[in-house]
């Protein structure tokens, strides 16, 4: 073998992973439509699919479960998209919307909006969503650029850790001292699946699509993005623009995912690492994997729980912290070995 | 380039350069030639980092002019600029997971617009760059299987994908075994020399810098001096000086070459007695 095959494997690589990865998705997919509390037969889930008579059953998948299944998908691969954009943008491995404060800050703002607005659509409480992960973007880099040598990883890992858990207990705040509020977004705060409408999800899926094909366009300039500021600017690169496209992206995406399931963490960390290790650091194959094993991650780690407690439903929040707590010592520890 | 030789690739007039009110750099000024292999060199905390930064339009003078090819840096859109300067900074971090040839396309950035394709323009001057830094059997392999030395090879492949005439480099021979970095000085000076390019480059090392370079500039306590001709008695005064050392200077006896032999340092007077 020569070395000068390895390009060639690479793209043949691809083109097996891919589509296996694809249909692996799509099989959970279905999977996860027939577990739950009542167990749904595969024929009787492809009937409800196809539009059969209104059955107990289809009523189940098409309403209760399908919604569900739709909605693991878009917060995986938005929440994974998003992690992958904002550690190419901070040059920071450890950046991630939970991180950084982003969830946090749409989760806060979500929950203003609970309490002193009147009830609205599910798919109206993205925008406070964007807002808030907005402003929270913002003050993270404000106070993290603090000081000399400007935003550093380190700064901006502790600017997020502190932001994130100073909106965390201001929410707690209000959801302790609001016992309407709370029964309204308890699960949601903790980053839930359960009783999602597909009126709901589907046009804030159709949100984290368009904010997935918008990174997939740019992900060469992500590419130069992530070698640093100092070689990206003397490429030529106009790096004011391309942060705050990235970051107009990242709010999108988070945004749009907390407005669906709450702040759900470590997805937006560990999937991006998975992706690199695997396949290399090209954005262009990056963005595109972190989004299908997003997905799967979380499609995954929503329905295993369902599927082997029956009758236990844990938030997905709950299950990626325990998925993801490790995985980040383990990165850690990792980082710090190698610095 | 021979017809105007009063214009120097690079040039710096009265230029002072600093951090947040503290002034590193105080009225220096400066030409650097094509064709010519130039040092930085002086002290740690000298201001050679912030000059060539502020050289690379990446840091804001706050006094003075640099001129690239005759026309100020500020007339220059960002991509333009890049088309004719490349920068490598102090050991730059090579993403995990990427292969040479991927990092050596990124050189290609200021040549390219968001919507034009990959095309052979590109390809040949990858090519190039790859085999002007002997790197042609390694082109897929991952950054990270590299040694030090190799992998400074691949960065400074990437800025000579990008085609400048003037290329500046921050300690690139710094954390490199002896036998790299001779090896990368006598690429630097063949770039220069054979190339044309404008090479400046950051050395710790001061038989290096008199061993390889065409011009020296002397930088300490925030002022620059350039010194052109190296076998010229003055600039041992200076550079003695500069480090704060008594120094010895030998000739080669092969090639002629100063050997400049530190004996005594007299930056802390606490080491007198030694």
């Amino acid at each position: 073998m020569t070395r000068n095959k390895r390009t060639i494997t690479a793209v043949r690589r691809d083109l097996i992973v891919a589509p296996l990865l694809v249909m692996a998705l799509m099989l959970s997919a279905v999977w996860g439509l027939t577990v739950g509390a009542s167990r749904v037969s595969l024929p009787a889930v492809f009937d409800a699919l196809a539009g059969a008579e209104a059955s107990y059953e289809s009523l189940i998948v098409t309403t209760v479960r399908l919604p569900r299944i739709v909605a693991a998908l878009a917060i995986g691969s938005a929440l994974a998209v998003a992690g992958a954009l904002m550690q190419a943008m901070t040059n920071n491995p450890l950046a991630s919307p939970g991180l950084l404060g982003i969830n946090a800050g749409a989760a806060f703002s979500v929950v203003l909006a609970v309490l002193y607005l009147e009830p609205m659509t599910g798919s109206a409480y993205a925008w406070f969503a964007f807002a808030g992960a907005g402003i929270a973007a913002f003050l993270v880099h404000g106070l993290g650029s603090v000081g000399p040598g400007g935003a550093t990883p380190l700064k901006l890992a502790l600017a997020g850790i502190i932001l994130s858990s100073f909106i965390a207990s201001l929410t707690t705040m209000i959801l302790v001292t609001d016992r309407a509020t709370l029964d309204v977004v308890r699960l949601w705060t903790v980053g839930s699946l359960t009783g999602r409408q597909i009126e709901t999800v589907l046009p804030l899926s159709l949100h984290i699509v368009a904010g997935l094909a918008a990174t997939l366009l740019i992900a060469r300039q992500v590419t130069t993005l992530g070698l640093g500021p100092d070689i990206s600017l003397s490429l030529g690169q106009n790096l004011i623009l391309w942060r705050l496209i990235c970051g107009a992206l990242v709010v999108l995406l988070a945004g749009s995912a907390v407005a669906i399931a709450g702040p759900v963490g470590f997805v937006g960390l560990v999937v991006p690492h998975a992706a690199r290790i695997m396949f290399g650091t090209d954005y262009r194959r990056v963005l595109p994997y972190s989004a299908l094993m997003g997905a799967m991650l979380v499609l995954l780690a929503d329905t295993a729980v369902r599927g082997a407690f029956s009758g236990v439903d844990l938030p997905v929040g709950v299950t990626m912290a325990l998925i993801g707590a490790p995985f980040f010592v383990y990165l850690a520890r990792r980082r710090l070995a190698i610095s | 380039m021979r017809l105007m030789p009063e214009v120097f690739a690079l040039s710096a007039r009265g230029l002072s350069v600093g951090y947040s009110g503290r002034r590193v750099i105080e009225n220096a000024d400066l030409d650097i030639r094509a064709n010519a292999l130039t040092a930085l060199i002086g002290p740690n905390g000298s201001g050679k980092s912030t000059l060539l930064r502020a050289l690379a339009n990446l840091l804001r003078p706050s006094a003075g002019t640099i001129a690239l090819h005759g026309a100020p840096i500020g007339t220059y859109a960002r991509r333009e600029f890049a088309k004719h300067l490349s920068f490598l900074p102090q050991s730059p971090k090579a993403p995990d997971g990427m292969s040479v040839r991927d990092l050596v396309r990124q050189g290609r950035y200021p040549h390219r617009t968001v919507f034009t394709r990959w095309n052979h323009a590109d390809e040949a001057a990858c090519e190039r760059a790859l085999t002007l830094t002997g790197l042609r059997d390694l082109t897929d392999r991952m950054l990270d299987t590299l040694s030090g030395g190799q992998r400074q090879r691949v960065w400074i492949a990437m800025i000579l994908a990008q085609e400048a005439g003037v290329m500046l480099l921050d300690e690139p021979a710094t954390y490199l075994d002896i036998a790299h970095q001779l090896d990368l000085l006598s690429l630097l000076r063949s770039l220069a020399r054979n190339e044309g390019k404008a090479v400046v480059a950051i050395l710790h090392d001061l038989n290096h810098a008199l061993r390889f370079a065409d011009d020296l500039v002397v930088v300490s306590d925030g002022t620059v001096e350039l010194t052109r001709a190296r076998n010229d008695d003055a600039w041992t005064g200076s550079i003695a000086k500069a480090f704060s050392i008594d120094a010895r200077i030998v000739l080669d006896p092969t090639d002629g070459t100063r050997i400049i032999v530190p004996t005594r340092s007299f930056a802390t007077p606490l080491m007198e007695n030694e």
